[in-house]
């Protein structure tokens, strides 16, 4: 019994180190090689006030996790500030984590590499178990939350976050911050539960571990980690005598997960009751393996080694299967009704959370009309602010706009007015620079020159989160969905603007604001999908969508951030002329029904010629015509761009 | 002293250049840092450690041979077994890392478990073999090395930009799909290139092996020819010579500067770490290394 | 025949059917022109060909010979692909592009006359052979990419979008290019977006929709189609007409 406790107290305190690397490697996809840092981080700064002052454990804890974070602000924003690819970050956290180390192993203070000895036991199996729950429970409410999804979207495809106005830097920065808050948690109680400290345990070696336990557990999971963790450090238990290669194993699963199954355990999926028979499956074969391991030594002696063998592989086996089915079984008895009851225990939390929560939506109505006006102004932009623009003054203008890139001038000189309720259509050649006009006006490309005025604002100086809050939103040429996510939790995602709960109600799913604010945000969702009529599609992932459906729910998730102008980038594209048709009839819907301004590429000659009422073409770089669609068609610069010749050519053959 | 120093660092420059030499040429076609190469410069070590220590008597130049043959031969393997599954799938190249990542520690770990963490000595060639230019004493096998070191480098600068495969591997470092498409078998191709980069890499270990000690963690994930190759740029066959002949000139001046009445030396791998995150930081493409920017 | 298509699919991860149930031939000798809009799965039709992508069903039949998506195999069966964008390698020298392009080969001298052969289409191209491909013009870098794709001797060169970003001029050109290789005896697949031009100097066209062959007849033929004319050509007098095949896919 002190064994099992032994092992569960150990597993516990790497799980909850896990979990919050899950929070970070696992949800943005940025890769730490160097959490070891935050564990040895927390773990000193509690040991020293427990070991030198005497302080109790909780204190000692909660300066450990301070210490932690605080660490953990001062590596993270000048690397994440520096925006550095995937892997040189990995190779920059893990060079931190070294340095770490090697501090540790030459300060004074915590008496170099011997360490603190004997710090008073005062972690065990009970109170582990209960700050456990805590942080599972914490970060469970923080990933279902607005917060959360602005971390998972970055992690899928910061580009596109970027362009739904989410800033990249502060939230990368605070999913390190809460990440490394738990590993210097873990950290402290390592070291009030093995009563000694000393650089050594923070090495390479253990930030593997935990990164390990991520990618195998999977991606996108906080289910994956915990049960992946809890194997790589029960499994080397029950082999003792393999001490020396447990190392090797995690270098091992490593290799075979990436190669094999990247999505690992329980990739992008949490506990659920689909995937109980996986769970209890993986348990059998653990246990399987266990007794198999003794009952082959047993019968050795006697049997003879083969048969042995074979017997507790057997034994292994029928373990294994005899645990799936019975998850199974657990799950069918679970979802039907006489199962409810064990329903409610097992997600007792959820249900208690949920019951109050129904109740304060009812004492707290009050509220709710605020809310509901805020978001009303998401389904329909109130036509005020039209009305007020007069028709002279353009809404968006270009003057001169130029972009080089290197030697090569993409855009040149290029002038464009855009009037308020105006559909207008960019056109020309591939390459001819459409593209990067877009990529201009919403500030993902700094401008070579020229400027791009919005509604009297200067676009060239601002940030692109600013940009798409300010009213410009955009869908992409090359589709950008975030891709793990559902239909509904993509436009979600990009409602983040419309939520006002605090990152500290998010943590307890505080019931009076956040329940309510998540109910109004999922029913503001569905009326953007029903409007491109996608409803159906709600839980379906974005990327087993069709072509033609992706493009639709980029124009939803455009459409939430409340635009004042939307520019479609080749929506068409990819799509068969009856998909097109209804695009356009789409198109002419939503710029009615949101008094859009709309700037549109497009190839699909039938498209724009049927949409825009006015064009502006483009050829390498500059504008070459503009006019209404007739004009346009029959324009000799126009039809030489386009087909290569002058057009006395065209006109004589 | 300082001609002294500017010798030991460019001796130890010399064998981080030959190490670096290897992640670099990786990473120019694979994009991706292959953290197995340290491992691959260890077991190039243990190789000779077996050939002329503990298994064999054999003399030092078989022995060489024999270990830069094993370690290419190891290298090839090592991408078979967890790097082409991932290239023929073109997943991104941060799980090409951990898989190298995961090669790195269980190859390492597989040396503790059966060979152990001893430290054993490689035989001295002429280490103790001194002789002085001034007030310098300088050791034969520092001279060796460092000639060794170039004629190899040399070598491979030949090799790639005179031969057939050399230019083909170029040409793969910008554009690598475009090569399969004009024909070269790419399966062959990164075969030639981790048999080049192993081969040098049991070069550099046998050279360590004899400088210093032969252990399991000599060539971990966070050696310093990886270092030298980031400073130089990854991806950049000169930036992985300057960068490593730069951080040898720059450990060996910092081991032997005191300030006040701390020794630098007591630092000196935090000085490491720190040039290695901060350079991240400031300048990701080191000094040779290109950038290149995602398309929308 | 030379190369014959059979009910080929390509996907793009689960959801996305890029080809679908193409079928097509091309005879020795001809230029073959495919158009079709942005999206329409061109370029992957290119790359499938080439045997970069792997196609989930169909078959592809080449001089008799059933190809495996091996681009080096394809290759030395005598196929070259002419890509999108050029993709040259710029820290290469215009010589070394050019002999990348004959990787496969082993006869110096041979190559050494095909050199020849390229400075009589490209007689510029003679003077930049020790220079790096990255600092040529665009126009020259298309001639370096077209003769990197002949060095290999192919019997079918595929060329897709060699007109993209070029101005006029050099788009008639690199036209009047293509038809004098086919003149020497190389059968072209071509992919334009330059419709009117590319279905001029073709032989025979096929129309390529969302993945789908639509249409197909001479150059000529689809040149003075209505639909055509109204889809790719730009001089739509018939907006209400829609290309529709009939129900391939």
């Amino acid at each position: 019994m002190q064994y099992a406790q032994a092992i569960f107290t150990n597993a516990a305190i790497y799980v909850i180190a896990a979990l919050g690397l899950a929070i970070f490697t696992g949800h943005t996809g940025l890769f730490s090689l160097g959490h070891a840092a935050f564990m040895a981080v927390g773990g000193y700064a509690a040991a020293i006030l427990t070991y030198f002052l005497g302080w109790s454990l909780i204190p000692a804890l909660a300066v450990g996790v301070v210490a932690a974070v605080l660490v953990s602000l001062v590596i993270g924003y000048p690397t994440l500030r520096a925006k550095l690819r995937s892997d040189y970050f990995a190779i920059a956290t893990l060079g931190f984590g070294e340095a770490v180390k090697v501090l540790l192993e030459n300060l004074q203070l915590t008496q170099a590499s011997r360490g603190l000895p004997g710090i008073e036991k005062l972690a065990g199996p009970l109170n582990t178990a209960v700050f456990l729950i805590i942080t599972v429970v914490l970060c469970r409410n923080f990933l279902n939350s607005t917060y959360g999804r602005k971390i998972i979207a970055i992690g899928q495809d910061p580009v596109a976050a970027e362009m739904i106005g989410i800033k990249l830097l502060p939230n990368q920065v605070l999913s390190l911050a809460i990440s490394a808050a738990f590993s210097g948690l873990s950290g402290g109680l390592l070291a009030h539960y093995i009563t000694f400290i000393q650089p050594a345990i923070f090495s390479m070696d253990l930030s593997s571990l935990l990164t390990a336990g991520v990618v195998a557990g999977g991606m996108g999971s906080l289910t994956g980690p915990i049960v992946a963790i809890a194997l790589f450090i029960v499994i080397p238990e029950l082999f003792r005598g393999l001490a020396l290669w447990r190392l090797v194993l995690y270098g091992v699963v490593l290799v075979i997960i990436i190669n094999f199954r990247p999505k690992g355990l329980f990739g992008y999926e949490e506990l659920n009751f689909d995937n109980l028979p996986k769970l209890f499956t993986i348990i059998g074969l653990t246990i399987g393996l266990t007794i198999a391991a003794s009952l082959a030594k047993m019968f050795s002696a006697t049997l003879g080694r083969v048969p042995a063998i074979l017997i507790a592989a057997l034994v292994a086996l029928a373990l294994t299967v005899a645990l799936g089915y019975l998850g199974k079984l657990l799950a069918k008895w679970l979802r039907s009704p006489f199962g409810s009851f064990g329903q409610m225990l097992g997600s007792g939390y959820n249900h208690i959370v949920q019951t109050l929560q129904d109740k304060a939506v009812c004492f707290r109505n009050r509220d709710l009309p605020k809310l509901r006006e805020l978001m009303n102004m998401v389904v329909e932009p109130s036509r005020m602010v039209s009305a007020q623009n007069s028709r002279k003054e353009p809404v968006l203008s270009i003057k001169s706009l130029s972009k080089r890139f290197g030697g090569v001038v993409a855009v040149d000189e290029f002038d464009l007015d855009v009037y308020e309720g105006e559909l207008v259509g960019l056109i020309g050649p591939n390459g001819s620079g459409k593209t990067t006009v877009f990529n201009l006006i919403s500030g993902y490309y700094p401008v070579s020159g020229g400027t791009i005025t919005y509604r009297g604002e200067d676009l060239t100086k601002k940030a692109p989160t600013a940009i798409v809050l300010g009213g410009i939103s955009r869908t992409f040429q090359n589709i950008r969905l975030f891709s793990s996510m559902t239909v509904l939790q993509n436009v979600t995602t990009a409602l983040h603007d419309a939520s006002n709960y605090s990152l500290l109600e998010a943590f307890v799913q505080w019931p009076w604001t956040v329940r309510a604010t998540e109910e109004r945000l999922k029913e503001t969702a569905m009326e953007l999908l029903k409007l491109v009529e996608l409803e159906e599609y709600a839980d379906r992932v974005a990327n087993t969508l069709p072509y033609g459906l992706q493009r639709k729910l980029e124009i939803a998730r455009a459409l939430a951030l409340r635009p004042r102008l939307l520019m479609l980038d080749e929506p068409a594209a990819g799509m068969n002329p009856q998909e097109s048709q209804e695009l356009v009839e789409l198109i002419r819907r939503i710029h009615v029904a949101k008094d859009l301004t709309i700037l549109l590429i497009e190839h699909h000659m039938d498209v724009v010629m049927n949409l825009c009422q006015r064009i502006a073409v483009i050829n390498f770089g500059k504008k070459i015509a503009e006019g209404a669609p007739e004009q346009i068609q029959n324009d000799p610069l126009v039809l030489e761009a386009y087909l290569g010749e002058k057009v006395e050519d065209v006109v004589a053959s | 002293m300082i001609f002294q120093t500017i010798i030991t660092g460019l001796s130890i420059g010399s064998i981080y250049a030959l190490m670096a030499v290897g992640y670099s040429l990786v990473f120019s076609v694979l994009n991706f840092s292959n953290f197995a190469h340290g491992a691959v410069i260890t077991l190039g070590a243990y190789i000779a450690w077996a050939l002329m220590v503990s298994v064999f008597k054999m003399s030092f130049f078989p022995a060489l041979l024999l270990s830069m043959l094993g370690a290419g031969i190891i290298a090839f393997f090592v991408e078979r077994i967890a790097y082409s599954t991932l290239r023929h799938r073109r997943a991104p190249s941060l799980f090409l890392m951990i898989s190298a990542m995961g090669v790195a520690i269980a190859l390492q770990n597989v040396l503790y478990a059966t060979v152990g963490a001893n430290l054993y000595a490689l035989p001295p060639i002429f280490t103790q073999d001194t002789f002085s230019i001034g007030a310098a004493t300088i050791s034969r096998m520092d001279i060796f090395a460092f000639v060794f070191s170039v004629i190899a480098i040399a070598l491979l600068t030949i090799v790639l930009n005179y031969t057939k495969v050399g230019t083909a591997i170029r040409a793969a470092s910008y554009d690598s799909e475009m090569v399969s498409v004009l024909g070269v078998n790419l399966d062959v191709l990164v075969a030639v290139l981790f048999l080049l980069a192993g081969s040098l890499g049991g070069m550099a270990g046998v050279f360590m092996g004899i400088k210093y000690m032969v252990y399991p963690s000599m060539g971990w994930i966070t050696n310093k020819a990886y270092i030298g190759a980031v400073i130089g740029g990854l991806g950049s066959l000169p930036g992985a010579i300057v960068g490593g002949i730069l951080l040898g000139l720059l450990e060996s001046l910092v081991s032997v500067t005191v300030i006040g009445s701390v020794h630098l030396s007591t630092f000196r791998d935090v000085f490491s770490f720190g040039i290695l995150v901060l350079l991240l930081v400031f300048r990701p493409t080191g000094l040779f290394g290109r950038h290149v920017e995602e398309k929308l | 025949m030379l190369l014959r298509v059979e009910d080929l699919n390509v996907y793009y991860g689960e959801a996305v059917h890029a080809l679908r149930n193409v079928s097509f031939e091309v005879q020795e000798g001809e230029i073959l022109s495919i158009i079709g809009a942005n999206g329409a799965g061109k370029s992957t039709l290119m790359w499938t060909l080439i045997g970069q992508l792997k196609p989930r069903s169909g078959k592809i039949t080449f001089r008799g010979e059933v190809m495996k998506p091996v681009p080096h195999a394809v290759v030395s069966a005598g196929m070259a692909l002419v890509p999108e964008r050029r993709r040259l390698f710029p820290n290469l020298t215009v010589r070394e592009n050019l002999m990348m392009g004959a990787y496969l080969r082993g006869d110096r001298g041979a190559v050494q006359k095909d050199l020849e052969y390229i400075f009589s289409l490209f007689p510029i191209l003679k003077e930049r052979l020790n220079q790096y491909a990255g600092t040529l013009s665009g126009g020259q870098q298309q001639m370096v990419a077209t003769a990197r794709g002949l060095m290999s001797r192919p019997k079918l060169l595929l060329m897709d979008e060699p007109s993209l970003g070029l101005a006029p001029i050099l788009v008639n050109q690199i036209f009047e290019t293509i038809q004098e290789i086919s003149r020497q005896g190389t059968t072209i697949l071509l992919v334009e977006q330059n419709a009117k031009k590319s279905l001029a100097i073709a032989h025979r066209a096929y129309v390529l929709e969302v993945g789908c062959i639509v249409r197909t007849g001479t150059g000529q033929e689809l040149l003075n189609d209505p639909a055509v004319q109204a889809a790719y050509l730009g001089v739509s007098q018939h907006k209400e007409v829609i290309l529709e095949g009939k129900e391939p896919c």
